[in-house]
């Protein structure tokens, strides 16, 4: 999956501090995506839009005073993107324009931290398969 | 995995207009900061929705909070009056919150720089409000336990620094945030060093040089003054001045910033002490006319006071006088000293007869150290 370049700010391809939040960002779209629609059940146009908003923000997050590398904001990327789901779920549900099936409404009813946290374990455990000696 | 996000509630982002580039938001805050904050529009306030231009805003203020601190008071105020009032979305998810949060604490800190400590408190409480609603709040809630920290520093409440200082500063440790911790450790020593334990704070400021990254010019530069000033208290007069050179030479010679003006003043305050009187005045006139252009009205009026028992020991009465006539307002204004205080009557008095009681301006000038 890559990031569309219509609503993203333009990237200096020689800011290594930018190349790095894109590089993280890329490594965890995949997850990203799967929690948006897998998960939260949005539609997959739905879901590009969020991840163009995502990326944004989480460079914008990245830069903000006291925070870690892209690397360790890895986990607050997660939240946002539940977070975010969620309450757009929520929106599209409560306003009538969807069905909540069983799934979705489990979901929704969960914290999005908590979401995160096990997609995060996820996460975790595919860079382990893909590099068990690391 | 952060609790707090459990506090977040985003909105939908429906009918969002795309986010501008960073060129384009650096622009368009340029055009916003060139007009004047009572005329902007509600039109003029609403390029404010777009994430990269309040990044931008935020950034071009921060750049000149030590050298314009009442501008920089005023615009970060008016901007997050703006923000709260109008009923605009600001970035993406938590970022209102964030910017809300970035803009009280730029207006916390250029109001305590101006001498407007309850205010700055103020602003303070408004900061920590709205970075509690953000992602990763911990750290935007560390820089305001310090930033508050520091207006007691100003209040001279010396024992409370020093005794809330190492949580701040466990708190920058354990998230990584080392420029952070460095600013708590250069505080630490500022704060003993007006207790009176100067070998502590001595020892702490030489560490202080190396740990200091490159970018953080300005605390090196006041780390190097508070070692100078050190050097002249032990009577190393010459390495006192040596180390001011290598202070001064930290800083940008083009900008008018605090530690500048400070340094100016340290230097003068060493030269008088040598009996250097005239590169003294001099040094102490610079300072003055620093510390004028940014604003702080109650540094002024201490260093004229210290300019002034420069000046009658220089055998300059009628400057001097000057001098006094010109401070004493701000002194009264600002209660700098008690009301009632009785060397202010005096010098007044003193000064209205054209002689000067020198005993009078001592006295007002050790009440006024501090300022």
């Amino acid at each position: 999956m890559e990031i569309s370049d219509e609503t993203a700010p333009k990237i200096h391809p020689e800011d290594p501090f930018e190349r790095d939040v894109r590089a993280v960002f890329q490594d965890t779209l995949g997850l990203i995506h799967i929690a948006l629609v897998t998960h939260y059940g949005m539609v997959d146009a739905e879901a590009n839009e969020l991840e163009k908003d995502l990326y944004l923000w989480f460079l914008r997050f990245c830069m903000r005073p006291g925070s870690k590398g892209p690397k360790e904001s890895r986990s607050f990327l997660l939240v946002a993107s539940c977070q975010f789901a969620r309450e757009y779920q929520k929106y599209v549900i409560g306003s009538g324009l969807r069905e909540a099936d069983q799934t979705t409404s489990r979901i929704l009813d969960r914290e999005p931290s908590e979401v995160a946290n096990e997609f995060s374990r996820s996460l975790d455990l595919l860079r382990f398969r893909h590099n068990p000696d690391a | 995995m952060p609790d707090t996000a459990k506090i977040l509630r985003f909105p939908v982002p429906s009918l969002r207009p795309a986010e501008r580039s960073v060129e384009e938001a650096a622009f368009l805050s340029e055009a916003l900061l060139r007009i004047d904050a009572s005329e902007r529009t509600d039109f003029d306030w609403e390029t404010l929705r777009d994430g990269n231009v309040c990044q931008s805003v935020l950034a071009s203020l921060k750049n000149v909070l030590n050298s314009d601190p009442v501008r920089v008071g005023s615009e970060a105020s008016s901007i997050h009056s703006a923000l709260s009032r109008l009923p605009i979305r600001v970035g993406l998810f938590d970022e209102k919150d964030y910017f809300l949060g970035e803009f009280a604490l730029l207006a916390a800190q250029a109001t305590r720089l101006v001498g407007q400590f309850e205010n700055s408190e103020h602003w303070l409480d408004i900061s920590e409000a709205s970075f509690c609603h953000t992602l990763n709040a911990p750290a935007s809630i560390l820089r305001v336990a310090y930033a508050r920290l520091v207006v007691r520093y100003d209040m001279r409440r010396f024992s409370e620094v020093l005794s809330l200082l190492p949580s701040v500063a466990a708190g920058y440790e354990r998230l990584g945030m080392a420029e952070d911790l460095v600013k708590a450790n250069f505080l630490e020593a500022v704060t003993l060093k007006e207790t009176g334990e100067r070998s502590a704070a001595f020892e702490r400021f030489s560490l202080l040089l190396e740990k200091l990254m490159p970018a953080q010019s300005v605390l090196r530069s006041l780390a190097l003054t508070n070692i100078a000033e050190e050097h002249g208290q032990r009577g190393n007069h010459d390495l006192a001045l040596h180390t001011y050179q290598k202070a001064l030479s930290s800083l940008d010679p083009t900008q008018t910033s605090m530690a500048s003006a400070q340094l100016k003043g340290s230097i003068g305050a060493t030269f008088r002490v040598t009996g250097q009187l005239v590169p003294a005045i001099d040094c102490l006139r610079a300072s003055i006319e620093e510390f004028v252009a940014l604003g702080m009205l109650a540094r002024v009026a201490s260093l004229r006071i210290v300019l002034a028992e420069v000046l009658l020991a220089a055998g300059r009465d009628r400057e001097a006088e000057w001098e006094i006539l010109a401070a004493l307002p701000a002194i009264e204004e600002q209660k700098m000293v008690a009301e009632g205080f009785a060397a202010v009557g005096l010098l007044k008095e003193s000064v209205g007869r054209r002689r000067t009681d020198a005993g009078a301006l001592r006295e007002l000038n050790s009440a006024l150290q501090g300022f």
